[in-house]
C-alpha cells in the first residue's frame, strides 16, 4: 500500500535524571526536531501531546495548553493523550489518523514525562495506579510484579532462565553506552545477576530505570513529504489493540495477545511480515518483555526468545536487531516519551544517522509500544521507500 | 449500587467469595456490569469454593507505601476451581505453581483509595492447604 503519512522531522531530549521544567524539556525536543526541517513552529496546524502523568507527577493537569504557550504555537487544535506506557505511540497515531483524513497538513507529536521530581517510593505507588484499583491494587501489586507473573508463567513453560532474562539487560545497556542520549553504560551478566531482587524472578538490572525527557516528530502528508526534508520516513502500518487491563482476565499468560494482534494490523497494512524487518524497537520495560514482545512480533517462535536473545540474534548482525537504541533498560523510559522516541530511533536508523549503532542498510523498521502489561499495544511499521 | 459493589458486601457479610454466572453459562469473576462473554446484562450470584492453585507467583520485595510493613510477599495469580483467575496474596514463603491454595479473609484492611465508604473492607487472601487434606 502507499503510504499516507510520512515523519519529516524528530528529535529527542538527553533521558535521565534532568534538571529544568516539563515545559522547557518539551520544548528541547521539539527544537531539535523542527532544526532539521524547514519547517517552523507557526506552520504547525495540530499538536498532540502525549504525558502520563504530569498530574500526580509534578501537579499539572491540563498540559496542552501550557506546552503549546511554551512553542509559541498558532491557535490551534492542542491534545493531550493517556495510555499508560503506550501513551506516546498512542499520540502518535491519533495524528497520523488526523493527516490521513485530510483535516490536518502538518502535526506535531511529542511526548513527555518528567518523573524524577518524586522519590522512587511515589513512583513506585503512582506507577501501580495503572493497574485495577478493586482487583489488583488491594493486593500491593507493582508494575514488576506485574511482569515477574508474566515471567514465572514463561519459565515454568518454556524452561526460560534467570541468565536469558538477564542477557536481555546486558544487550540492551551494550547499546546504550553507543547511544549519548541514554540514561545507562555497560553492565555485565554478573551484575545483572548479582543485582538487588526487586520481585522474583525480576532483579533490579531486569527493570527499566525512572527517567526524565521528551522526544517529538513531526508528521506530513506522503505526497508533501520531500518539500520539508530530503529523506522522510514513511508510515506503512499501523496497528493498535487492547487485553484485558489485569492479568487474570486473560486464559494464558505466555503471551501478550493484544501485541500479536496490533502486529497482524500493522503486518497486514504494510503488506510485510515479520522477516522483512531489518531494525525493531519493542517495548523491554523489563526483560521478560523484551522476550514475549520479540515472540509474539513474530521474530522468533513462542519459547525460544530466551534462547534467541542468549545466542546473540537480536543484536546487530543477527536475525534481527532489537533496541539497539539501548531500549526502555538502557535508554530510559520517560512514560510519555517513550512510544515517541522509539520512532526517533527508527527513523534515525532508516536514514542511515545513527552512527556506532547503526544497523547497516536497514529499509524497514518496527516500533512496538506496550501500556501496563498489554492492555493497549501499538505497532508502528516504517520505510525510507512508499512515498 | 451494581454487582460490583455488592460483591464487597457479600463478602463481608458472608465471608464467601461469590461469582456472578450469566444467562448464557459463563462464570464471571471478578465480577463486572455485564457478561463479557455474551454481553447480557441479566446475572445471578453462585457461591465459590474459595479454593484453587497457584498459576503464577511473585515474592515482591517492593511494594506501595501500605504494604511496606509485610514485606516481602506472595502475589499470585490463583485458579479458582470453578474455572476463573484472581489476583491475590498468599500465605506462604515458598510459593509453587500448582500448590493447592484456600481463601481466607482479612476482617479489615485499610487500603489507600478515596472513597471512604470503602476505605476499611475485608479482604480476600489465599493460604496453601496442607498436603493430604482434601477439604
Amino acid at each position: 500500500m502507499k503510504a499516507q503519512v510520512a515523519i519529516v522531522g524528530a528529535g529527542m531530549t538527553q533521558f535521565g535524571k534532568l534538571k529544568g521544567e516539563m515545559r522547557e524539556i518539551h520544548a528541547e525536543a521539539v527544537r531539535l526536531t523542527l532544526e532539521d526541517t524547514s519547517i517552523s513552529a507557526k506552520d504547525i496546524d495540530a499538536m498532540y501531546v502525549g504525558t502520563w502523568t504530569p498530574d500526580l507527577f509534578l501537579n499539572q493537569l491540563f498540559p496542552a495548553p501550557m506546552l503549546a504557550d511554551s512553542l509559541g504555537l498558532n491557535n490551534i487544535p492542542v491534545s493531550r493523550v493517556e495510555d499508560a506506557c503506550a501513551t506516546g505511540s498512542v499520540a502518535f497515531r491519533q495524528a497520523a489518523m488526523a493527516v490521513m483524513s485530510g483535516l490536518h497538513r502538518l502535526v506535531l507529536v511529542t511526548g513527555v514525562e518528567v518523573m524524577t521530581q518524586r522519590p522512587t517510593r511515589e513512583c513506585v505507588k503512582t506507577i501501580a495506579y495503572a493497574s485495577d484499583r478493586l482487583w489488583e491494587q488491594p493486593f500491593g501489586i507493582t508494575f514488576p510484579s506485574s511482569y515477574a507473573l508474566l515471567a514465572s508463567r514463561h519459565m515454568h513453560k518454556y524452561g526460560t532462565t534467570p541468565e536469558q532474562l538477564a542477557a536481555v539487560s546486558v544487550k540492551n545497556h551494550r547499546y546504550s553506552a553507543k547511544n549519548p542520549k541514554a540514561q545507562y553504560g555497560e553492565v555485565t551478566l554478573e551484575q545483572v545477576l548479582s543485582s538487588k531482587m526487586v520481585s522474583w524472578p525480576l532483579r533490579l538490572l531486569d527493570c527499566c530505570p525512572i527517567s526524565d525527557g521528551a522526544a517529538a516528530l513531526v508528521i506530513a502528508r506522503a505526497e508533501e513529504a520531500k518539500k520539508y526534508t530530503d529523506t522522510p520516513v514513511y508510515v506503512l502500518g499501523s496497528g493498535q489493540a487492547r487485553a484485558s487491563l489485569s492479568l487474570h482476565d486473560r486464559p494464558s499468560l505466555t503471551s501478550i495477545p493484544s501485541t500479536k494482534q496490533a502486529a497482524e494490523t500493522a503486518y497486514r497494512m504494510a503488506g510485510v511480515e515479520a522477516g522483512d524487518v531489518d531494525v525493531a524497537e519493542v517495548h523491554d520495560c523489563f526483560t521478560i518483555a523484551e522476550i514475549l514482545a520479540v515472540e509474539d512480533l513474530g521474530f522468533f517462535k513462542k519459547g525460544e526468545g530466551g534462547k534467541a536473545v542468549e545466542e546473540g540474534s537480536t543484536e546487530i548482525g543477527g536475525k534481527i536487531p532489537v533496541n539497539v537504541s539501548g531500549g526502555l533498560l538502557g535508554k530510559g523510559h520517560p512514560i510519555g516519551a517513550t512510544g515517541v522516541a522509539q520512532m526517533v530511533e527508527i527513523f534515525e536508523q532508516l536514514r542511515g544517522e545513527s552512527g556506532s549503532r547503526q544497523v547497516p542498510g536497514a529499509e524497514i523498521g518496527l516500533t512496538h509500544n506496550v501500556g501496563g502489561t498489554g492492555g493497549v499495544v501499538t505497532v508502528h511499521i516504517f520505510s525510507v521507500k512508499g512515498g | 449500587m451494581g454487582a460490583v459493589s455488592e460483591f464487597w458486601d457479600k463478602l463481608k457479610g458472608e465471608k464467601k467469595l461469590f461469582a456472578l454466572k450469566c444467562r448464557c453459562g459463563a462464570v464471571v469473576f471478578p465480577p463486572q456490569p455485564s457478561c463479557p462473554t455474551c454481553n447480557g446484562w441479566e446475572m445471578e450470584w453462585v457461591e465459590l469454593s474459595g479454593r484453587g492453585e497457584i498459576y503464577a507467583y511473585t515474592v515482591s520485595n517492593i511494594a506501595p507505601p501500605s504494604f511496606t510493613g509485610k514485606l516481602p510477599f506472595c502475589v499470585s495469580i490463583i485458579k479458582l476451581e470453578e474455572g476463573p483467575m484472581v489476583m491475590s496474596i498468599v500465605e506462604t514463603d515458598r510459593p509453587e505453581i500448582g500448590m493447592k491454595v484456600q481463601m481466607v479473609l482479612e476482617e479489615k484492611r485499610n487500603l489507600d483509595i478515596p472513597d471512604e465508604n470503602w476505605r476499611e473492607r475485608p479482604l480476600y487472601k489465599f493460604k496453601p492447604i496442607p498436603a493430604g487434606d482434601s477439604a
